[in-house]
Formats: structure tokens, C-alpha cells, sequence
């Protein structure tokens, strides 16, 4: 493509050439650009002057290539940057070489009206970091100042994310539409990675200044006062013109870096400025703020992610940047090549269709639209371009819109920044990180990470889900858990490996700043949380208490344990509910199985605690007689748990145990077995629970074998209404004694002749629920049971695998049923359908 | 050429516009071509000022609507090594977007290969002319040159319509003229085509056409595409029939006046049978018919002229619909109820409020 070579003649149509002069001069009068020019010479930009100013973009590398410049043309004494007053104090830790960008200033804020964050950040190429390191590099003082309580209002609407540097004003103003309307650039973005980014590189500093300045202020001027005031910018420029007038009397030359946008504000008198009413920045009193310097990412810093602030495609731009600082003549052709070669492996690892010829064409087509645009080189805008036409093949669907996925991706980047160790650093937060670093945890590059733990065979695999556990119980966002036993909703306990999900980003760093009311570790604020949320939960709750319990061991709150025994005491005592009772007792026996995984040291209480909650429902047992109907099926679980953990704790807990506390144990054994008398005998006991009762009775040996069976009778043999609960009682007996029907042959005899009794209508309608009760049974035990009932008749087992009924039957019916119509045909009776027997 | 035709291809209809901008272009050529791609992108969007030539002012006007980005894409496309293939939904304007890159860039955009179901590939490449092959043997005088041998010998863009009618062996005989810029011709004795620089291939593809004649992925490889989208917009849509509408109204000799009120109707109706969504946002029903910007042009241009001549007087809305029918009636009988119901629910609400589409609404009675 040779007429790509020196083309200057095609640049006599371009954009750079034509249209900054000439259009600057069709969008705006003449008179206003007399104007801009006699303030950018007397005020911005005189370089003997007392003050020079550097309007900038925010997140712009030519900006900051020009600001480096200016840096060693004026030799400044001190810089001034728009940024939070309350931040000076960072400044330090900002120009730390140990701070990797991105970073970001957390700016929280809390007042009666509810709390509220936002964020300043930073990327290596933006203007305002360049400014902090070159100061810090030249043993200079660097400033912030601009008002603190900027991006209130929109931090409410926006979820409490919002960023300091919003551009909304000047990317959306009037001159600026027009001038990408009369430039064919898409956006703004385009626009002014066409104007600045590319063909300002190649600028003088001066120029440069200069075109950013008027672009800046006219956009500025298409804005009416009001609107300014609404928007609070004019407070702030009143707010930095103090600053700024504060260090011209303190030094002799004076750098200051603002948006551009504000420029205009800054350099003008103030009395020249139309301000109407007070002004609208609200009083800081009452206002609790804390500021601190945290980590940042590329994906967050990214504005097609949907936050408002710079550039997008930040790993792009700080890629140019880089090669920038070090020189390179051409570095948005570097970064094209270089990221459509990654492009092209990186679709090929995914086996997509992807070769070097289509990256050749691309580089090409870059060049090409490049020089069609005006551009010196080709730009963002160009390489999107390039990608769309030779990697997509055929119709663009979302289906072959895979390259473009790869490469947006690819010029956001994934970098996480680092902030030096400082002393402002919130202590959850480095003591998060410690101990992720400790369990390996990727704390470096964006993107969903996973992790699979195997908790019961590793120690190092327990921290980390104990870590894993505490972050996302803190709301963090850092992690989630795709697969594993879910110790509080007991799901899925069979299983034993967790699998994890987790990213971390500035996110997860707010969240933390923000959980550290709660304490100066992750630990100490997990414990603190739990505690809070413990107070919320009424007293006599126990089932409740003995979860948080739990929660608090999977989280690896072992100091926690003792408080959290203390309260569980002094619910057990004011629970009333057997239900609640069985749930603290059935949570409490899951612990002290999986004692040695959640690490728990003291046994010997939690024996006593078990205990406790066991007396405790033990004693509540009469309370069952008006059960209400739907808690049932959970009273006959309870029923279950107490009567295994009166049976397990006997072989469990016998040896080594003090003849006091044996015979206490006894003594509420006994309770048990009188309770359950007690209940069995009076009258009204659901069915359903009766037959638990009597199961448990006659297991425990209170009762002859032979009870179950009468029982039953009683039902079936009653009145037709009765016969029906016949199979609640059923389910009642199978839920705790499924051995009964196993062992005692004369129960099966009993039941079987029962049913064989009922009229055919009556065993309908009582199937569904018998079916029920008889899915208490494995498939091996219900074969068991048809064998015996087989037996019972003399019907050989052999039967019980045919069919319902033969072949043969089926086929002399279907003959029977063809000569009668037949016969009804003869007789003219008429055969009708069957498919119109309904109608 | 004789003068008269019924569709003068781009390079006459616009020779004016070409002449000047060619004199008024001062940028750097890729060889062989007429105009320098920022003047070609200038050509097909329009310029906001008029160019002077011989004292008189001659605007350059915008010709095609939709994606601007698009038409730089495919204009460096020619450019380079690769072809261009348009793809779309019929009627979005492939065609004519085709005839405007060629007729700018190589001065002709009538140098075209017709793709159908019988194309062959002699057809692509070249036949012989066999009475003079039997008289003196294979020799250049015999051989009947295809665009494309054409295009390559003398550096012009080849068009390639409908490509994927095309049976797919036909097809792959562009594979390796694509990538190699050469044809062999066997039969002569230094037979062998070089392309000159300044050939390259547009290609036109329906995507309803998609699984008939598959493009290989090889022969995909060969060139870019660029995915043209149905017009959105009222506005651009009322504004292309206008201006194409006045233009083939004047050269079939019909001296009448577009009627603009008429027009924003029609491309409202088309443009929400086409989306299946009202400007009030309403969802309605899609008739399966291709409801195409170029089909609303004919059935503008159609009403126009039959009003012209049978009536006295401007278009009637009453020939409009019946126009109307012969497009959405093409595929399914079905898509006359889809029509009806259109009148029915949306043209009569708006009919309560706007006088024109009160008028529409009275001529339901034509539907089905």
C-alpha cells in the first residue's frame, strides 16, 4: 500500500490539518477566539509567570506527555492538582515506588443522610499521578485542592460507586456534539483520541496546551452559569482559586493541573464570574469522612464497564504510555501489532478460526483507515475497526463476534494495582491480604479465579475456606461458593470438596474499608458481625443461636466459641419449642461430628450444651399433643434425633464419665421414656406421631413388639374415616422404627390380613398415602417385604417379577372384545369410537 | 452507450459529482484508482460544502445512509490485499452500495458477474468463442473474457452479486485467483493472467440465503465482510425513498413531486412491519415478506405512477395501499392478515389524531 507512504496529500483532507483550525473557527465566533487566545498567553500558559496552568483530560497519556514537558520548562516550585483536599496527606503514599498503579483515593463519607463513597483513581498515565511522582522525583510539594464532597448526589443514585472525575459536562456539551457530528468521529472518545492522543504526540507542548485549553473552554461556554452552579462546579473552581492564590504567596512558580474544563474558571477573576445565589456545596459539618489510598483495576478504571471517569481501553492506553516513557516514536502501531498477534493465539488457543494472515490484514487495514482519517497512525478506534473487518467472518451475529470479545478484553487489560505499605492502610485490609496470600489466593489479576478445597484431607485447604467463608459472610464480593456442603441450609453435607469462585477488585477493598466499624481483622470483624447479628435474633431462638454458631466455626471463629456457648445456654433455657429444641440438638450434634474439622477445642462443653438442649426437648415432649398439623413430619425428625442420640450417646459417652453426671443422664433418659408414655396415652395424638411414639416406646423396650401391631388394628379396623389415618400412623412408625416391619413377621401378617380386610374403595383411597409410607424403605427392603408378604400367601417369589397379567389373558380379551362388536355390529347397535366414548 | 436506459448505472448518473470531485482531489491514489479513498468515502456520504468546477457549484450529496464507519472499512478494504463482501438482508442496500464503491473507484460499475444457480465457472473465468477456436486454434482473439479476467487485465473492481446462488464449485474458483492475483489459462501457450493493481472483488451475499451454497471457509478467508443492517431510523428510511424515488420517477418521465408526507407514511409502515415494534413501542406482528427499503421505493414509485397516469393529480393513498399488497402478499398469503391487523390496531388509533393516517386508514377496505 504505497499510497499509504508520505501521503501528505491525503492529509489535505484530514481532520488534524483542516478541520482544528478551520472548524474551531465555523463552531465559534471569532471574537471568542480572540479571547481564548489573549487568556491562554497572559494566564495559562506564560511560562515567566507566577502561575502556569495545564488543562487536562482525565486518564490521558499526550496529556500527560506534555505535563512531563512542562515540567522541565518551567521548573515549578510547587503543583497543584484537582483532587480531594483531604487527600494530601496520601500524597506520600501515592509517590511511594513501591504504589503500583492502578490505585485509587476510597473516599467514604457518612452524614445524616446516609452514607456515600467515592473514587479518585489513578492510572500510570494519568495527568494527576504524573504530576504527583514528578513532584516527589524533583523534591517538590504537590497539593490537592479541590472540595471534598464532590460526586455526592450521584454516589446515592449510582449505588454508592461513583467517580470524582466524572467528564459528563464536557464530553456531553453542545460544541462537542457538533464537532463530532462535523468530524464523522463516533464519540467523543473518538474524537478526541483523533484530536489530542495521536497527532498531539507529535505537537509542541505550547500548541498542545493551547488546543486543549480552547477545545475545553468552548465546550465550557455553551453552558450556562446556573447550570454550572447546579452542578457545584463553580464552588469548586471558588475552592482551588483559594488553594491557588494560598501558594502563589508561598512560592514563586506555581503549576497547576485541572480538567480543562475548570480552567476557565481558575484564570478569570472572580468577580467576572457570574455566580447567582449562595452556594450550593453543602456544609461539612456533620459529615464523618475517611479517606484512603487503595488498590484499583484496570477492569474498574475501564469505562465501558460501566463507570464514569476517563478513557476507555485502559490497559491499551497504558501500554502506549509505557512505550512512550520509553521512547518509542510509533507506539500506537507497536501496541496494534503487538495486541493482534495476541489476539490471533489467544483465538486460536479457543479454537476459533483465527490465522497471521487475518492479523497481516488487520495491521494493514489499520494503516489504511489511519491515513483515510487523518491520523498518523491508527488509534483505539482504527484497531477496533481493523478487527471488525478481517477477523469476523461472514454476517456479524453474536455468535461470530467472538474477536471483538477478545480484544476489548485484551485493551482493558487485567491489572490489579499494588499500594505501598503506609500508614494510612486500614488494617482489615492488609490483614486480609495477608492471610489470602498465605492460603495462595490470586490477588493479582482480575478475572474470576476457582479454587477447589479439599477442607477435610488438607489443613492448608481448612484456612482457606475458613478465610473463603469469612470473606463472603462479610459481603466482600470476593467470593462465591459454586459446589460444596452448605453447613447452614444442610445441603449437599455428603460432599467433600468446596469449589470457589473469587476476583478481587477495589470492590472488595471498599467493602472491607467499610467493615472496619467491626474490627481490625478479618476475624475480629466476622466475629463482630456475628455477634450483632446474634443480638437481632430473639432470645428463646436456640435453633437459631446454635446456626450462627455453626457459621461462626466454618469461618474459623474458634475464640469465638465461649461467647457463643454462653448464649446458646441462655436460649436453651428460655426455648420453649420442641422444635427449635431438636434443631439446636441436631446442629449441635453435626459439630461435635465434624469437631475435628471445625477445629472446636472444647468438646466437653459442647457434650454439656448437647445435653442440655436434649433435657431440654425431652421435657418439652407433652407439648406435641396440639401440634399444629404441618409441623408434623418435623416433630416425628425430632422424635428421631432424641431417641438416636438417647441410644448413641450410651455406647458414645459412658466411659470416662462421673457417676453424678451419669445418673443425671440417666435420669432424663428415664424422662424420655416416661414423656413418651405420657404423650402416647393421652388422647388426640395425631396419628402420625402416635405411631412414632409407639415405634420409639417399643425400641427403646418399653413396649411389647405386639403394641405396633394392635395399634394399627385400631385404625384399620375403625370406622371408615379412621382406616384412612391408618397410613399417617404408618409413616409415623416407618420414620423410626423401619426395622419393625423387617423383624417382627407378625406385624407384616397382621398388616397384610388388615388390608386384605378393607373394602377394595376404602384401600383405594388410602394407596397414595400408603405408597408414602412405604418410601421410607430402600428398594432391596421393599423387595424384602413383597417377598415375605408372598410368602404369607404361598405365592411363589418367581410371581412377583411376571407382569400383572400374562400375554395370554391380554390376547384372549382382545379376541373376546373384537367378537362382541362384532356381534353389536350384526345387530346394528352400532360400534362407537372410543376416542368418542367421552364425548 | 446509447443514452437512454432505463437504470443509468452510478458512473453516468452521477458523472457530475465524479468530474469534481476528481478535479478537487489532491490526495494520494492507490494505483489504478480514479479518486483517492478519502474522495471515494466523500462521494458515497456527501460533503457539506459544493465543489467549484468550471464555475459551477456542484454539491455532493449523501448516497448512502446508515454506518459511516462501515463505508471507510470497505473503501481501505479495496485498498488492500483482500475482497470485500457485503452481506445483509435483501434490500438493505448491498447492491447499490457496490455499484457506488466500483463506479468511484474504477470509473465503471457495470464490469459484474450475475451470480445465479447456474453460474459455472467459465462463466467466472473465461469461454472461448468456438467457431473462431475451431478456425485458429486457442489464442487470445478466440477466448471470451469474464468481468473478472476483465477486471484483473485492466485493474477494475469486479462485482460479484448474489455470490452465494452460486454453486459452491463455481464458487471456489475465485479461491486462488483471490489470494494469488493470477490466472492460469491452459490452453495458450504463455497463459498466464497477471491482475494489474487496482483489481479487487466486491462480493453481495443475502443472508436469507444462508445453507443454500455455503461459503467454504476457505474462500471466507479471502475476503472481509462487512454486515449491512436494515435502517432504524424514519427519518433516513423516508429520506432514502425520497431521494431514489425522485430519481427513477425522473428518468421514467414522470414530471411529479415526492410527496414527503406520504413518504414518512410508507416508511413508518415499513420500517414497524419490519422491526415488529410501533414508535410507541408496541409489539406487533412481522409479516414474513422482505420489507425492505428498496421494496418501499417500488411501491412508492409504482403508486406514483400509476396515479400519474390514470388520475389527475398527485399519489392517492388509495394506490399506495394497493401497491402495498403486491409486496407483503409475496411470500404468504398469510402476511395479508398481519397487514390487516396493522391497519386495524395502529393506524387506527393514530388516525383518531393525524389527519393523514385517517385518510390511510380509510383505504383498509383494499386488504384481503
Amino acid at each position: 500500500m504505497d499510497w499509504l507512504m508520505g501521503g501528505s496529500g491525503a492529509e489535505a483532507q484530514s481532520w488534524e490539518t483542516v478541520s482544528s483550525e478551520e472548524q474551531l473557527e465555523e463552531l465559534a465566533s471569532r471574537e471568542q477566539l480572540a479571547e481564548i487566545e489573549r487568556l491562554f498567553a497572559e494566564h495559562v500558559f506564560d511560562l515567566k509567570g507566577p502561575v502556569v496552568h495545564i488543562p487536562i483530560r482525565h486518564h490521558s497519556p499526550a496529556c500527560s506527555h506534555h505535563l512531563l514537558r512542562t515540567f522541565e520548562m518551567y521548573q515549578p516550585d510547587i503543583v497543584l492538582i484537582e483532587g480531594p483536599e483531604s487527600g494530601n496527606p496520601l500524597i506520600p503514599v501515592l509517590a511511594d515506588a513501591a504504589t503500583q498503579a492502578p490505585v485509587s483515593l476510597y473516599y467514604g463519607f457518612e452524614d445524616e443522610n446516609g452514607r456515600g463513597a467515592c473514587y479518585y483513581p489513578l492510572l500510570d498515565y494519568s495527568p494527576e499521578y504524573a504530576a504527583i511522582r514528578a513532584a516527589a522525583a524533583r523534591g517538590i510539594p504537590a497539593r490537592f485542592i479541590d472540595l471534598d464532597v464532590r460526586g455526592r448526589a450521584e454516589a446515592a443514585e449510582e449505588g454508592g460507586k461513583a467517580s470524582a472525575q466524572d467528564e459528563a459536562l464536557l464530553a456531553g456539551s453542545a460544541f462537542m456534539a457538533r464537532l463530532c457530528r462535523s468530524s464523522g468521529a463516533r464519540s467523543f472518545d473518538e474524537l478526541w483520541e483523533r484530536a489530542f492522543e495521536v497527532s498531539g504526540l507529535r505537537q509542541e507542548t505550547r500548541e498542545f496546551v493551547r488546543s486543549v485549553f480552547a477545545y475545553c473552554t468552548l465546550s465550557r461556554m455553551t453552558y450556562s452559569p446556573e447550570t454550572l452552579q447546579r452542578e457545584g462546579d463553580l464552588d469548586r473552581e471558588a475552592r482551588m482559586r483559594e488553594h491557588i492564590a494560598q501558594a502563589r504567596t508561598e512560592f514563586d512558580r506555581v503549576l497547576v493541573v485541572t480538567g480543562g474544563f475548570h480552567t476557565y474558571g481558575l484564570i478569570i477573576e472572580e468577580n467576572d464570574l457570574e455566580r447567582t445565589g449562595e452556594p450550593t456545596a453543602a456544609s461539612e459539618d456533620g459529615i464523618r469522612k475517611q479517606i484512603y489510598p487503595m488498590v484499583y483495576t484496570f477492569e474498574e478504571a475501564d469505562r465501558l464497564n460501566g463507570y464514569a471517569s476517563g478513557m476507555p481501553h485502559v490497559g491499551y492506553y497504558d501500554q502506549i504510555w509505557t512505550l512512550l516513557q520509553n521512547g518509542e516514536a510509533a507506539p500506537y502501531e507497536r501496541i496494534a501489532l503487538d495486541l493482534l498477534a495476541r489476539l490471533g493465539r489467544d483465538l486460536r488457543s479457543e479454537d476459533e478460526a483465527a490465522s497471521t494472515s487475518d492479523g497481516i490484514e488487520a495491521f494493514s487495514l489499520l494503516q489504511g483507515l489511519a491515513a483515510l482519517r487523518g491520523k498518523s497512525q491508527g488509534g483505539a478506534y482504527e484497531l477496533l475497526d481493523a478487527v471488525t473487518s478481517a477477523f469476523i467472518k461472514g454476517e456479524r451475529t453474536k455468535a461470530s463476534d467472538k474477536p471483538m470479545e477478545k480484544l476489548l478484553s485484551l485493551m482493558t487489560g487485567d491489572r490489579i494495582g499494588r499500594v505501598a505499605p503506609n500508614e494510612f492502610a486500614v488494617p482489615i485490609v492488609e490483614d486480609f491480604k495477608a492471610r489470602a496470600a498465605a492460603c495462595r489466593l490470586n490477588l493479582r489479576s482480575t478475572g474470576r479465579h476457582r479454587r477447589i478445597l479439599e477442607p477435610y484431607a488438607k489443613p492448608a485447604h481448612r484456612e482457606a475456606s475458613r478465610l473463603l467463608h469469612c470473606a463472603s459472610f462479610l459481603g466482600t464480593d470476593f467470593a462465591r461458593k459454586e459446589a460444596g456442603p452448605d453447613w447452614v441450609t444442610r445441603k449437599d453435607m455428603n460432599l467433600v470438596r468446596e469449589i470457589w469462585t473469587y476476583s478481587y477488585s477495589s470492590r472488595t477493598e471498599a467493602r472491607l474499608i467499610e467493615n472496619s466499624i467491626y474490627g481490625g481483622t478479618v476475624a475480629a470483624a466476622a466475629e463482630a458481625k456475628i455477634v450483632e447479628q446474634l443480638d437481632e435474633i430473639p432470645d428463646h431462638h436456640s435453633g437459631e443461636a446454635a446456626r450462627k454458631l455453626l457459621q461462626a466455626l466454618t469461618m474459623g471463629l474458634e475464640s469465638l466459641a465461649a461467647r457463643l456457648f454462653e448464649r446458646l445456654e441462655d436460649s436453651l433455657r428460655q426455648d420453649g419449642s420442641f422444635l427449635s429444641l431438636c434443631d439446636t440438638l441436631e446442629t449441635l450434634e453435626r459439630i461435635s461430628s465434624h469437631r475435628q474439622l471445625l477445629g472446636l477445642q472444647d468438646e466437653e462443653r459442647l457434650n454439656r450444651l448437647s445435653d442440655e438442649a436434649y433435657a431440654a426437648a425431652v421435657s418439652r415432649l407433652p407439648g406435641l399433643g396440639g401440634l399444629n398439623p404441618d409441623d408434623q413430619p418435623s416433630a416425628v425428625e425430632g422424635l428421631k434425633l432424641l431417641h438416636m442420640y438417647t441410644t448413641e450417646r450410651r455406647t458414645r459417652r459412658r466411659e470416662g464419665m462421673h457417676e453424678l453426671a451419669e445418673r443425671a443422664v440417666d435420669s432424663v433418659d428415664e424422662q424420655f421414656r416416661d414423656r413418651l408414655g405420657e404423650l402416647l396415652a393421652a388422647p388426640g395424638l395425631a396419628p402420625r406421631l402416635e405411631g412414632a411414639v409407639a415405634a420409639a416406646l417399643v425400641r427403646l423396650g418399653e413396649r411389647e413388639r405386639g403394641e405396633i401391631a394392635r395399634r394399627a388394628r385400631a385404625y384399620l379396623l375403625g370406622t371408615p374415616d379412621q382406616a384412612l389415618k391408618s397410613a399417617d400412623y404408618l409413616q409415623g412408625v416407618f420414620a423410626l422404627a423401619r426395622d419393625a416391619l423387617m423383624q417382627d413377621d407378625s406385624l407384616l401378617a397382621d398388616l397384610s390380613g388388615l388390608l386384605e380386610r378393607l373394602p377394595h374403595e376404602d384401600f383405594l383411597r388410602l394407596l397414595p398415602e400408603l405408597r408414602l409410607a412405604f418410601t421410607f424403605f430402600t428398594p432391596p427392603e421393599t423387595s424384602r417385604i413383597a417377598a415375605k408378604v408372598a410368602k404369607l400367601h404361598g405365592i411363589p417369589a418367581a410371581r412377583l417379577e411376571a407382569p400383572a397379567v400374562d400375554e395370554r389373558t391380554l390376547l384372549a380379551a382382545r379376541r373376546l372384545d373384537q367378537s362382541i362388536r362384532e356381534e353389536l355390529a350384526v345387530w346394528n347397535l352400532g360400534f362407537i369410537p372410543t376416542n368418542n366414548t367421552q364425548v | 452507450m446509447s443514452t437512454e436506459m432505463i437504470k443509468p448505472p452510478a458512473e453516468v448518473l452521477h458523472q457530475q459529482e465524479l468530474a469534481a470531485l476528481r478535479a478537487a482531489d489532491t490526495g494520494k491514489r492507490p494505483p489504478n484508482w480514479q479518486l483517492s479513498p478519502a474522495a471515494v468515502r466523500d462521494f458515497l456520504i456527501g460533503r457539506e460544502k459544493p465543489i467549484k468546477l468550471g464555475g459551477e457549484s456542484i454539491p455532493i450529496t449523501r448516497k448512502f445512509y446508515g454506518n459511516d464507519v462501515l463505508i471507510e472499512r470497505a473503501i481501505v478494504t479495496l485498498a488492500g490485499n483482500r475482497g470485500l463482501m457485503l452481506v445483509g438482508e435483501p434490500g438493505t442496500a448491498k447492491t447499490m452500495l457496490s455499484e457506488l464503491l466500483s463506479a468511484a473507484i474504477s470509473g465503471t460499475s457495470t464490469n459484474t458477474i450475475q451470480g445465479t444457480a447456474g453460474t459455472t465457472e467459465d462463466t467466472i473465468k473465461y469461454s472461448w468463442n468456438y467457431a473462431m477456436l475451431l478456425d485458429k486454434g486457442p489464442s487470445e482473439e478466440a477466448l471470451v473474457p469474464s468481468p473478472l479476467y476483465h477486471g484483473m487485465k485492466h485493474g477494475l473492481l469486479t462485482r460479484f452479486e448474489e455470490i452465494t446462488r452460486c454453486p459452491s464449485e463455481a464458487q471456489d474458483s475465485l479461491i486462488s485467483i483471490m489470494s494469488d492475483k493470477v490466472m492460469n489459462i491452459p490452453e495458450l501457450a504463455d497463459g498466464v493472467l497477471f491482475a494489474k493493481p487496482g483489481f479487487n472483488v466486491i462480493g453481495t451475499a443475502n443472508i436469507r440465503d444462508k445453507g443454500v451454497n455455503e461459503m467454504s471457509s476457505a474462500l471466507k478467508r479471502r475476503f472481509n465482510f462487512e454486515t449491512i443492517r436494515p435502517i432504524e431510523n424514519v427519518k433516513m428510511e423516508a429520506k432514502i425513498i425520497e431521494s431514489q424515488a425522485s430519481n427513477l420517477l425522473a428518468h421514467s418521465g414522470v414530471e411529479t413531486a415526492v410527496d414527503l408526507d406520504v413518504v414518512e407514511l410508507l416508511a413508518t409502515t415499513f420500517i414497524e412491519l419490519r422491526t415488529g415494534r410501533t414508535r410507541e413501542g408496541y409489539k406487533i406482528e412481522m409479516p414474513q415478506a422482505v420489507m425492505s427499503t428498496a421494496e418501499a421505493v417500488s411501491v412508492y414509485v409504482q403508486s406514483a405512477m400509476t396515479s400519474y397516469y390514470y388520475e389527475e393529480g398527485g399519489l392517492s393513498l388509495e394506490r399506495l395501499v394497493q401497491n402495498m399488497l403486491g409486496t407483503v402478499a409475496k411470500e404468504n398469503e398469510k402476511d395479508l392478515s398481519v397487514l390487516k391487523a396493522y391497519f386495524s390496531k395502529v393506524v387506527k388509533e393514530r388516525a383518531k389524531t393525524e389527519e393523514l393516517w385517517g385518510a390511510y386508514y380509510k383505504e383498509k377496505k383494499w386488504i384481503g
